[in-house]
């Protein structure tokens, strides 16, 4: 609440409540002979991975000691769901940071905690288990929203591929031997965290988090699952998708948007994508809720299909992991796709990155493949050069790219953009991760994971490899996209940060260091990896506009907790929404990590007790906070429960039943003096009928 | 002569000796593993013969923020 909400850079989006809390999720598998041959997957429910925050997870193993000395580097994968719609202020880098005003300690530290206590989870669940991978396609699960790059890549390359985007999602099923229970499934799919539109002000995981909450909420009474079990929908080829399958139209005329350039009367503020609930006035919420119903769907299906049809993860010996800095910054090398020689550059964003997509235009005078006369305005050189003018060889490096930023030569007051990036790869048994810090475009990631399955094969001898591929991990390097589809230079080319041999840098060096996922012994055998050049961490000298809270007061008469205006039913039935408002106070000052600012109880008649049965994980229970005076400190918390119809109760084993309810609040208020006290609300009891 | 068949009593019973505690001890290893089977050690982690059983760990928490 009160942060800036992560991926927009819309500084209009500031938290103003929960629509659902936000996961870390970890998957943790090792050679149970050795298990310094271990890897870490972490997905979480955030923009992306980041340098700052993944060396504080590091940080925090560290000084855990003991038996999480396994874990570092070298073996710690954090993939962000890609979701636009979680509190911000936790980037390392000052270019991220500016929409958010900058750095909030709070939301870095919440966002590290939960981490590190996934891992902790992850590593006190260590069970002996197999792993089945399958796969499975979502047709309406994404679009393409940036089709005319696509159709630069070479049609012979094109006509291998039925679709515009990555229609496969892919499982690994974690199954634990002493009770073939399954314990989680990690699966990968690519579509953007942008079913939540740019307005948007309350926090959730988008699309991915629901999916997530679907399917962990189904399997409440399912024996075949263990206690605890954990799904995982991590994000993969995302760069160029889209869950506005729909299409992109303008919303001033209702036609479709220019296919070129995404423009609407040659601008791009009115050409935005279309969820397949977009008639709803709810700033995407039901899309959102449908596109993760879509993916939670698949994988439920997909589930019941593994035990006669998945395939065995095999080779239990074969856990390892790669870590190594890399600096993009000139580095030359062999083409891996053929006998050239090329180079890379330091980061810049070209004038199209301004432009924004079709999930978030930009503003002004830009536009997606230029066409506009932002190009041509002189006032934005003039910007460019203020912050940084780009020498020849840079904007020759670059070239097509006309750039807006050069913000890869800015390290005041402190770096803007990473030039320095994590390349990493795991391997477990015949399956190879590719972990991408840049979100990769779909042919991009088709590439990629191609050489690396022909790598395998050659290079490790493994036969019938599989690959994954998961991205934004780690440090967030902006797009990847192919060395054609940058030479349109819509948005995703103008945000490929190291021009447009990015992905054969990628490729590159992912192939140079996969032997070190050969067999220990072979490994044994190579020079150590150099650890690179270290990223700088700016957690410690980020600027901060982000104010703290003063204090909460309360309005003669009045307490914190008390009821100030409820829905006037005393019965409900589903599809209706119940609120109630509350004197609040400020959520910042606890913010409730592993509990709830809300919940709906149900009064259990035998007992005569309230049970909770709703808090705010759960999709359908909203939290609210607003301000209502400034000065004097006073502001109010609402919760509203949209009561679950057949719709919202897909795969609920415990649906809502008839009977007595009431809304419960939980905050915390800060005195004059700074301490702080919590305190609750209760409402009095309503009715629900089914 | 009876020195030698002395020693080569104190060899055939330290020979003995050994492969009695070998054999108890693989009777030890194989308890731990039925255990690690259910039950999964902090301290140690014996190993297994399938290649196709790995360890495997979930954990999911909270980063709201």
């Amino acid at each position: 609440m009160e942060l800036g909400l992560n991926g927009y850079a819309a500084l209009s989006q500031v938290g103003t409540g929960l629509r659902q809390r936000i996961f870390s999720r970890a998957f943790i598998i090792a050679d149970p002979n050795d298990t310094n041959n271990t890897i870490v997957y972490l997905i979480v429910d955030a923009q992306s991975g980041d340098t700052a925050v993944r060396h504080g997870v590091l940080q925090g193993l560290a000084a855990l000691g003991g038996e999480y000395a396994r874990y570092g580097e070298h073996n710690v994968a954090l993939s962000g769901t890609h979701a636009h719609s979680a509190p911000g202020g936790w980037m390392n880098y000052l270019l991220p940071q500016i929409p958010n005003k900058g750095f909030d300690k709070q939301s870095y530290q919440a966002l590290v905690d939960g981490v590190l206590l996934s891992i902790q989870r992850a590593h006190e669940s260590l069970a002996p288990g197999r792993l089945t991978h399958g796969t499975t396609e979502i047709v309406d699960g994404n679009a393409n929203r940036s089709p005319y790059s696509y159709l630069a890549n070479p049609e012979e390359e094109r006509s291998q591929y039925q679709y515009n985007t990555d229609k496969t999602m892919t499982m690994l099923k974690f199954d634990r031997t002493s009770d073939s229970k399954t314990t989680g499934i990690l699966t990968f799919f690519s579509v953007h965290g942008t079913s939540l539109y740019e307005n948007n002000t309350l926090t959730a995981g988008d699309n991915k988090g629901v999916a997530a909450w679907l399917y962990e909420r189904s399997v409440a009474n399912d024996t075949r699952y263990a206690d605890d079990f954990v799904a995982g929908f991590s994000q993969s080829s995302v760069g160029d998708t889209t869950p506005n399958v729909l299409g992109a139209y303008c919303e001033d005329t209702g036609l479709p948007c220019r296919f070129e350039d995404s423009t609407c009367g040659g601008k791009t503020e009115q050409c935005r994508g279309r969820g397949p609930y977009f008639q709803e006035n709810d700033y995407g919420a039901k899309s959102c809720f449908e596109m993760g119903r879509r993916q939670y769907s698949a994988a439920k299906d997909l589930y019941e299909q593994l035990d006669s049809n998945g395939t065995q993860i095999v080779g239990s010996s074969s856990v390892a992991s790669y870590h190594v800095y890399h600096d993009f910054t000139n580095y030359t090398f062999p083409s891996p796709f053929n006998s050239s020689t090329l180079k890379t550059c330091y980061a810049a964003l070209g004038f199209n990155f301004a432009a924004g997509t079709t999930d978030g235009p930009g503003q002004f005078d830009f536009t997606q493949n230029g066409t506009g006369p932002a190009e041509s305005n002189p006032l934005w050189y003039v910007a460019r050069a203020f912050i940084h003018q780009p020498d020849a060889e840079q904007q020759a490096c670059q070239a097509p790219k006309d750039i807006l930023l050069d913000a890869g030569a800015v390290s005041l007051p402190y770096a803007w953009a990473p030039n320095i990036v994590d390349i990493q790869g795991f391997r477990v048994g015949q399956l190879m991760f590719i972990i991408s810090p840049s979100e990769v475009t779909t042919m991009s990631g088709r590439r990629w994971k191609s050489a690396i399955l022909n790598a395998s094969t050659e290079v490790l001898g493994i036969e019938d490899p599989l690959v994954v591929l998961g991205s934004p991990s780690n440090s967030y390097a902006h797009y990847l996209t192919t060395e054609e589809e940058y030479g349109v230079q819509r948005y995703e080319g103008a945000s490929t940060l190291y021009g447009p041999n990015e992905l054969a840098g990628y490729v590159n060096l992912t192939l140079t260091y996969l032997p070190y996922l050969g067999s220990s012994s072979d490994v044994s055998k190579l020079s150590p990896i150099p650890a690179g050049p270290n990223p700088p961490i700016n957690t410690n000298n980020s600027l901060s506009f982000i104010t703290g809270v003063v204090y909460d007061g309360a309005a003669s008469g009045q307490s914190f907790g008390d009821v100030l205006s409820t829905s006037p039913n005393t019965t409900y039935k589903p599809g209706d929404t119940i609120s109630a408002t509350f004197v609040g106070a400020n959520p910042r000052n606890n913010l409730h990590q592993e509990s709830t600012f809300a919940a709906v109880e149900f009064l259990d008649t035998s007992s005569g007790s309230w049970k909770t049965v709703r808090t705010d994980a759960d999709w359908n229970l909203i939290y609210m906070w607003n301000r209502t005076n400034t000065v004097l400190g006073y502001s109010n918390a609402t919760i509203a429960w949209q009561i679950e119809d057949d719709y919202y109760e897909i795969g609920n084993p415990n649906p809502v039943q008839s009977g007595s309810y009431r809304l419960h609040y939980y905050g915390d208020s800060k005195s004059v003096g700074g301490s702080i006290t919590s305190f609750e609300g209760v409402t009095g009891a309503f009715t629900v009928s089914i | 002569m009876a020195r030698t068949g002395v020693i080569a009593l104190l060899v055939g019973a330290s020979l003995a000796l050994l492969v009695v505690l070998q054999l108890l001890a693989n009777t030890g290893l194989h308890e731990t593993s039925s255990r690690f089977d259910f039950h999964p050690l902090r301290e140690t982690r014996a190993g297994t013969d399938d290649d196709n059983v790995f360890l495997l760990g979930v954990g999911k928490a909270d980063t709201t923020g």
